[in-house]
């Protein structure tokens, strides 16, 4: 049923902070212009007037083309006056499709920014430590393009990173203690580093909780579907009967995903309901079988459990599949794709709110847990405490 | 300073103490709020050339397409997609337009829509009530900044001070909004009170400070005799009387012998660049270069003093501030590069760039940066200021206690008496 959009357009509930992507394979085909679209050509007049004005009379250093493009997008984009509705340059447009995708070609270490410019910190067992990269190296230039502590984190990151399996050539400076700097240059193949969604474990520090499975989700990514599933597996074979889905600070990602997660644990039912700009109202609902049958579950929200985080809460609440523990989430009920656009930057256009199977719209309100726990205090005993016992069948 | 008495107040510094001889009073128009932005831009006006909109849209959809794919492929999806009401087409492209200038790093290249060039057609001209304070528009923070308030204006005696931004008037939000609109709900009838609520970023500090509206008359020009023996000549904007007004009154001056002359731009925030030079030419020797104006494609115009100067040789210091603005800092940066006198005070505003106002075929308004102000010694004004040859800063304490340690300092400089503080 999702096929055929997430083949031509990722469906993102996007980030409370804002940031970007996931890549298209294909262009994306543009739709039937709609009227107005020629009225605003001829406004764009104006737009034009300006351009060879400041081609002709600036006094000063004027901006490569692609920069002023990506100031007009930026600036006509605002003008919609929605906060999801934003348009994101190339650069960290890549890093975003990583971070949605849960994995990315690279070498296997962190960077940080200090006096000496973008310090190394390779990862054990990983690329850029295999290579003979230590921790401290000063990265000085990647692939023969200088690197300087006033580029963008973004920036280096984008050249550093690559597919999987092609090599980048790093130089580095390299003070040991009692020497002089040397510079030194090392070819690193990058490899496909992943970063999980998700962790989960069993709560069994006592006894009483020892069947709870606890499942840590931080992000909805591509990634996160087969970390579910596996969590339930592996916690379910280590005795889990009762399960805790945190979802705090949870900012949302791939509303496919969100749908496919919520099913998991859904029988049968809505899971939303998307109202589009056009009228149309599109219904997702769930499938027979959930993966850990009718194990019970409660849901950890917070204020930072946003979009597809308030979808799964508002399904699993709304069809008392699960009680929601903790404090009112975020409130963002809005859907937006992300469309690659031509030079490889991307825009999020909001194209629909969306509604919890009992029609609850939550832009601007969020979802009210069912048992309320402070602020700054622990939420995990309320949740333990709010599931029932499950009487082993086996023993 | 050890002294165990405070240092003195000059008589120029506190309004009740001093009688001041008004040569002319004129309401200053826009410059009271505006001005940096604005009114430095009047020095356009000489250019003589006409305001004609250059690059007259083709029409031709295709060329815009080809030339800016990016930019149709994302309005496109906009215009099909979004969720939401969409923005009045026009909107939509002054805000692309705003997007580009952003991308400049020019903060002086500008542009109104056919709404906002209206309302400051209508504003500029006639009389003028508010808070006298000049404004601009912080980009950084997105709202309103003071740039200087005027002394002993509502805004300054209700102890607004200099880089405050204002975040709400009357309770409502004015960030994210734009210069227009918030000087429209800052404005009013003289006698109504208005709330501002201000950000103090040296303190980080969140104040509401009621500021009475007042009718907002400025004089052109203020002198005095200070310190004994020192005649002391304020300007206060470079209008079209301004270089008649400061001849007038160093005649007057001169006519008592005076041992100096303090001539003080101070929160002068320019006006025209004609004015400029026709004061420079009162003080500095004839033909003598006063600026060097450098247009995009390489043009230089050099202006030169003219007619007869007044003085070229009375001991002078001028007095400059971080609210001396373009054609104050063309005085200034003269005197200082031709050394007819030392700079007292701040290190000035940097406003060294000339705009031309080009109306486009909607009405709206494009202010482009067309050339660049550089000092007879080739100094360049816009972005830098011009540092003083002694430094004063004038602390909050100072203030408020009236006191002025840079006009001592000029009066110092100039052998005059800097008189003790009356016993308390």
């Amino acid at each position: 049923m999702l096929a055929a959009v997430a083949a031509m357009t990722m469906v993102v509930l996007a980030f409370v902070a804002g940031y970007a992507a996931y890549p298209l394979l294909h262009a994306i085909p543009l739709g039937p212009a709609v009227t107005g679209q020629v009225t605003q050509q001829q406004e764009m007049g104006q737009y034009w007037q300006v351009w060879n004005l400041l081609e002709r009379d600036f006094y000063g250093e004027k901006p490569a083309n692609e920069e002023r493009t990506f100031g007009a997008i930026a600036g006509m984009v605002q003008s919609f006056g929605d906060p999801y509705t934003f348009f994101v340059e190339p650069e960290p447009r890549e890093l975003e499709r990583d971070q949605l995708a849960g994995k990315f070609g690279g070498i296997g270490a962190t960077l940080e920014l200090s006096d000496t410019g973008w310090v190394l910190h390779p990862l054990p067992e990983q690329p850029a430590a295999r290579a003979g990269l230590l921790d401290g190296d000063v990265l000085i230039a990647v692939d023969g393009a200088p690197i300087t502590g006033t580029m963008s984190s973004d920036a280096v990151i984008a050249l550093v990173r690559g597919e999987p399996g092609t090599t980048v050539e790093l130089r580095v400076r390299r003070a040991a203690p009692g020497e002089a700097a040397r510079e030194l240059a090392f070819t690193v193949t990058r490899a496909e580093i992943e970063t999980p969604s998700m962790e989960w474990r069993l709560l069994d520090d006592s006894p009483q909780t020892a069947d709870v499975g606890y499942i840590r989700h931080t992000l909805f990514s591509e990634r996160s579907a087969d970390e579910m599933r596996r969590a339930v597996e592996e916690l379910q074979a280590a005795g889990a009967h009762r399960f805790v889905w945190d979802l705090r600070g949870n900012p949302g990602g791939l509303l496919n995903i969100a749908v496919e997660l919520a099913d998991m644990w859904l029988d049968e039912g809505i899971i939303l309901t998307e109202a589009k700009a056009d009228g149309t109202r599109k219904v997702f609902s769930a499938t027979p079988g959930q993966a850990a049958g009718t194990a019970p579950l409660v849901v950890i929200v917070d204020g930072g459990s946003a979009s597809a985080s308030e979808i799964v809460a508002g399904a699993l609440h709304d069809h008392g599949r699960a009680q929601l523990v903790g404090g009112k989430t975020y409130g963002k009920g809005s859907v937006q794709l992300i469309h690659e656009l031509a030079d490889r930057s991307s825009l999020h256009v909001t194209t629909a709110q969306w509604f919890t199977p009992d029609g609850t719209q939550i832009s601007g309100q969020g979802l009210a847990p069912d048992i309320a726990v402070a602020e700054g205090d622990d939420p995990l005993p309320a949740a333990v405490a709010a599931l029932p016992m499950v009487q082993e069948a086996r023993k | 300073m050890n002294e165990p008495s405070p240092m003195a107040p000059s008589p120029a510094r506190s309004n009740s103490s001093r009688a001041f001889m008004l040569v002319a009073v004129s309401i200053v128009l826009a410059l009271v709020i505006f001005a940096v932005g604005f009114g430095a831009g009047f020095g356009a006006g000489h250019l003589g050339q006409p305001s004609t909109a250059a690059g007259q849209d083709d029409g031709a959809a295709d060329t815009l397409r080809e030339r800016f794919p990016v930019f149709w492929e994302a309005m496109d999806l906009l215009y099909r997609d979004f969720y939401g009401e969409l923005p009045a087409a026009n909107n939509a492209t002054y805000a692309a337009i705003r997007g580009v200038l952003g991308q400049l790093d020019d903060p002086n290249t500008s542009f109104m829509s056919p709404e906002e060039a209206d309302f400051f057609r209508t504003n500029l001209q006639g009389s003028f009530e508010g808070i006298g304070a000049r404004v601009d528009w912080d980009p950084n923070f997105n709202t309103v900044r003071v740039v200087e308030p005027f002394e002993n204006q509502p805004a300054w005696k209700a102890g607004i001070k200099r880089d405050d931004l204002i975040t709400h008037v009357d309770g409502e939000e004015i960030v994210g909004t734009d210069l227009t609109s918030a000087i429209e709900k800052i404005r009013g009838p003289k006698g109504t009170p208005v709330v501002l609520t201000i950000v103090r970023l040296a303190t980080e500090e969140t104040l509401d400070i009621e500021v009475v509206r007042d009718r907002i008359e400025i004089p052109t020009i203020e002198t005095d005799t200070v310190g004994g023996n020192l005649a002391y000549i304020k300007l206060n904007t470079f209008n079209e009387n301004a270089a008649e007004l400061v001849r007038q009154a160093v005649e007057e001056a001169l006519a008592e012998n005076p041992d100096g002359l303090i001539f003080d731009l101070r929160g002068n925030p320019g006006g025209l660049l004609r004015q400029a030079v026709e004061v420079s030419s009162i003080f500095l020797g004839k033909d003598e270069t006063v600026l060097i104006e450098r247009f995009s494609d390489g043009k230089e115009d050099i202006y030169k003093t003219e007619g007869e100067p007044l003085t070229t040789d009375l001991p002078m210091v001028v007095l400059v501030n971080e609210g001396s603005a373009s054609a104050s800092e063309i005085v200034a940066g003269a005197v200082q590069d031709m050394e007819r006198g030392q700079l007292v005070g701040a290190k000035t505003f940097g406003k060294g760039s000339v705009q031309l106002p080009q109306t486009l075929s909607d009405g709206s308004i494009l202010r482009v940066t067309i050339a660049r102000w550089f000092t007879p010694d080739d100094r360049t004004i816009d972005g830098e200021g011009l540092e003083p040859d002694v430094v004063v800063e004038i602390t909050d304490v100072e203030r408020e206690a009236q006191q002025d340690p840079q006009l001592d300092k000029a009066i110092e400089l100039l052998g005059g008496e800097v008189e003790p503080l009356p016993v308390q």
